[in-house]
């Protein structure tokens, strides 16, 4: 079984690097971190990931911005999209049922259970 | 003598009639004849002898004295005019020759050229002998002479006219009668003028002159004219003190009615200019008088009210019977009202909200005669009142929600900016944790297994502290949702509606349609939007224009929040929905420009405003990650200018 590619842009490095490790600590993901939001595009298109985890405060490029790229390419528009997000709150995400504005949200602080289902559940 | 005729004794004849007798007789010639007509002497002056014989027929002699005693005639002779006189011869005792004649006597004188000279000596004049009549002079002709001259028929002894005389004097005394005769004419005539000029002044200074000051003063209408002839006893003096009299009558009836016509003009001209209703009313409530403005406020004209309408017939059915009654009694004490506030029903049957004021009017006697009164459509005003207080009310609760807002804002935008802050650690920390349960293991119930959950239990706990402080400022939290940029605005616009009309401020709106949608909290950019426009009416305090334009435009210069850096909220060439809220009013300052965004910034004056609005309204933009900034000029106006983030769907 192949391993599913996830892409993780955030700005906060050491979220990335740990997130990476523990994704790709169960054998299941490659996985990818990008801590700035301007390069999302690019990174995409070259690591052709099955699902992007995008974070939306960031100080180069809004998180929105970048899946509104992503939603605009004909390369990247089918590529499933979690925001991952320190901005709202579990909560708000638990109300929405995962889905603000159309896309699936988690809240940080986010364990890696529940990191995995969600990505589970979204993933083609 | 008549013994003579009995002697015919020649010789006493030539005795007693010699020549002395001619000229005691002052005659040429003297004949006798006796009674059978003989001649029985004759005697006649030197150079007469021509005369000798009788001029006539010795047998006439008898006709000349058939019928008279004495004659006096003239004959004509070869030598000339003979004057004759002739008697009958009488004894001395027939004084009265009533007794048969003894014989005649007859004497003659010539009318020669001396004789006729003797007598024009004796005259002073011309005398002409012709047996022709003669033309006699016109009486100018002789006047201008200053001749008299007249004729006379000489008689032959038949009474046949032998010759005529023509007698010409020259007279003084003419020419005295004549220069008295033009005297007198001179004197009458001046006599007649100084009559008519005596005549003329009488007239004109007892009749013309009063006459010509009466009709004067008449034509002029100026009775001060009159005042001498006032005095006067005369007609003439009674007249002037009638028409003086007349004119002062007049004059206090033409002021009376002069008065009365501006008292009444004014009236006019103040019952058709006001927007109040001037009406009258008779003791029963109809109308007797009504301004023209009545159309306009109930749409009946004065045609319909006159004499037509009671003042209740206006009245709306609901109220109609209790004012009636109301007014009625207030009619019974006579007493003015003010300001008594009725519904009416318009011809078209919207309802108007009058303000009725009327004061009673009373005869001599104190009897009601009716009311006079005005009455205000304040129907507008009612209403503008009513919205006003609404919107004041609006305003007073949007002002409660800022000032809340701005406290909750700040206490959100710490959380959320401590929220986002903090669970960023906390996710690494949560992560790491799971990381080294998978790294290392503890066993169940040992230590480190019991330290592991205590640092997963700490980080939900952090977590749920800073959800509890998000919580608590939950209202001022973005309420992030899909929106049309426009409705938002034209749900802000309605909220000022009714204050704007107040303030005489129109609003122009340009706004796109189909503009993409933002992520938007609407109540809060409410807030900005009302807030902005309530900044651009208070920059116009006297009334004026504001507009509003929504679009959407690529963002190409670089500017204070767009462009390349890392802070800046918009990238160049990215695509924004911008709003502009544009005035015409007192504008800012360029120094006062950089600091209206700043907190507890005013330049309203103590007492006005507490400067958050725009701190506020700043604060609720970057939320939205959008940009706020504003362009002005002083005494042009000023723009806001809002940009915002297109959703990314």
């Amino acid at each position: 079984m192949d391993k599913k590619k996830i892409l993780i842009i955030d700005d906060e490095v050491d979220f990335t690097k740990v997130v990476k490790l523990n994704l790709e600590g169960t054998g299941k993901y490659e996985v990818r971190a990008e801590n700035k939001g301007s390069l999302g595009l690019a990174v995409t298109k070259e690591f052709k990931p099955d699902l992007v985890l995008l974070d939306i405060l960031m100080l180069d490029m809004e998180g929105s911005e970048v899946a509104y790229q992503l939603r605009s390419d004909e390369e990247t528009k089918n590529i499933p999209i979690v925001f991952l997000t320190a901005v709202i709150r579990k909560k708000e995400a638990e109300e929405n049922k995962g889905v603000i504005g159309g896309y699936p949200f988690i809240a940080k602080p986010v364990g890696i259970d529940e990191l995995i289902e969600v990505i589970e559940r979204n993933i083609h | 003598m008549a013994r003579f005729f009995t002697t015919k004794d020649t010789e006493w004849a030539k005795v007693n009639m010699d020549a002395n007798v001619l000229d005691t007789y002052k005659t040429d010639v003297i004949w006798l004849f006796g009674l059978d007509l003989s001649p029985l002497y004759s005697i006649n002056r030197d150079g007469f002898d021509s005369l000798k014989e009788f001029p006539l027929p010795r047998a006439n002699i008898k006709d000349i004295f058939k019928e008279e005693r004495l004659r006096h005639f003239f004959v004509n002779t070869k030598i000339g005019l003979l004057e004759v006189r002739g008697a009958t011869v009488h004894p001395g005792s027939d004084p009265e020759r009533k007794t048969l004649p003894r014989g005649y006597f007859l004497t003659a004188r010539l009318w020669g050229k001396e004789y006729v000279a003797d007598l024009e000596e004796l005259i002073g004049g011309s005398i002409q002998i012709s047996n022709t009549k003669l033309a006699i002079p016109s009486p100018e002709a002789l006047l201008k002479a200053n001749s008299i001259v007249f004729s006379r028929q000489l008689s032959g002894w038949k009474g046949n006219v032998e010759d005529y005389i023509y007698i010409n004097i020259l007279s003084e005394q003419l020419q005295g009668y004549k220069l008295l005769s033009r005297n007198a004419v001179v004197i009458f005539i001046i006599f007649l003028i100084a009559v008519i000029i005596f005549i003329t002044l009488f007239i004109t200074t007892s009749v013309n002159l009063p006459l010509a000051i009466i009709s004067q003063s008449l034509k002029k209408e100026n009775p001060e004219k009159l005042r001498g002839l006032e005095k006067e006893t005369s007609e003439f003096g009674d007249i002037a003190r009638l028409i003086t009299s007349f004119f002062w009558q007049r004059q206090v009836l033409l002021k009376e009615v002069a008065e009365r016509k501006k008292a009444e003009a004014r009236f006019q001209q103040v019952a058709e200019a006001t927007e109040e209703w001037i009406w009258e009313v008779n003791k029963d409530g109809l109308y007797t008088y009504s301004s023209p403005v009545v159309e306009k406020i109930l749409g009946y004209n004065p045609e319909e009210i006159i004499g037509k309408k009671y003042f209740y017939d206006f009245l709306t059915p609901d109220v109609k019977e209790s004012l009636k009654k109301n007014a009625l009694e207030v009619f019974t004490a006579k007493k003015p009202f003010r300001n008594f506030l009725n519904p009416n029903l318009h011809k078209n049957g919207n309802i108007i909200f009058l303000e009725t004021s009327g004061s009673p009017m009373l005869d001599k006697e104190g009897n009601l005669l009716g009311y006079r009164g005005a009455d205000t459509d304040i129907t507008e005003r009612k209403k503008a009142e009513d919205e006003l207080k609404k919107a004041y009310t609006d305003l007073k609760e949007t002002q409660g929600q800022l000032i809340q807002a701005e406290k909750l804002n700040a206490v959100g935008q710490l959380a959320s900016g401590v929220a986002h802050e903090v669970r960023n650690p906390l996710g690494i920390i949560l992560q790491g944790i799971n990381y080294l349960e998978k790294k290392i293991p503890p066993d169940k119930g040992s230590e480190t297994a019991e330290i592991m959950a205590m640092l997963k239990g700490s980080v939900q706990r952090a977590d749920k502290i800073i959800n509890a402080l998000l919580d608590f400022s939950r209202a001022a939290n973005s309420d992030l949702k899909l929106e049309d940029i426009n409705s938002i605005l034209e749900s802000s616009l309605n909220l000022v509606k009714a204050r704007f009309k107040f303030d005489n401020i129109d609003v122009v709106t340009e706004t796109k349609e189909g503009l993409p949608m933002v992520l938007a909290d609407k109540n809060k950019l409410e807030q900005v939007f009302i807030n902005v426009l309530l900044n651009a009416a208070q920059a116009m305090p006297g009334g004026g224009k504001i507009i509003i334009r929504s679009y959407a435009k690529e963002l190409k210069e670089t500017k204070d929040g767009i462009g390349k850096r890392e802070e800046d909220h918009f990238r160049i060439g990215e695509k924004a929905v911008i709003v502009e809220i544009e005035d015409f009013g007192s504008g800012i300052s360029e120094e006062n420009l950089k600091k209206i965004f700043d907190p507890f910034f005013t330049t309203k004056g103590p007492g006005s405003g507490v400067g958050l609005g725009l701190s506020v309204t700043r604060n609720i933009i970057h939320m939205h990650r959008g940009l706020i900034y504003a362009e002005s000029q002083l005494g042009k106006g000023t723009k806001v200018i809002i940009i915002l983030k297109i959703s990314a769907r």
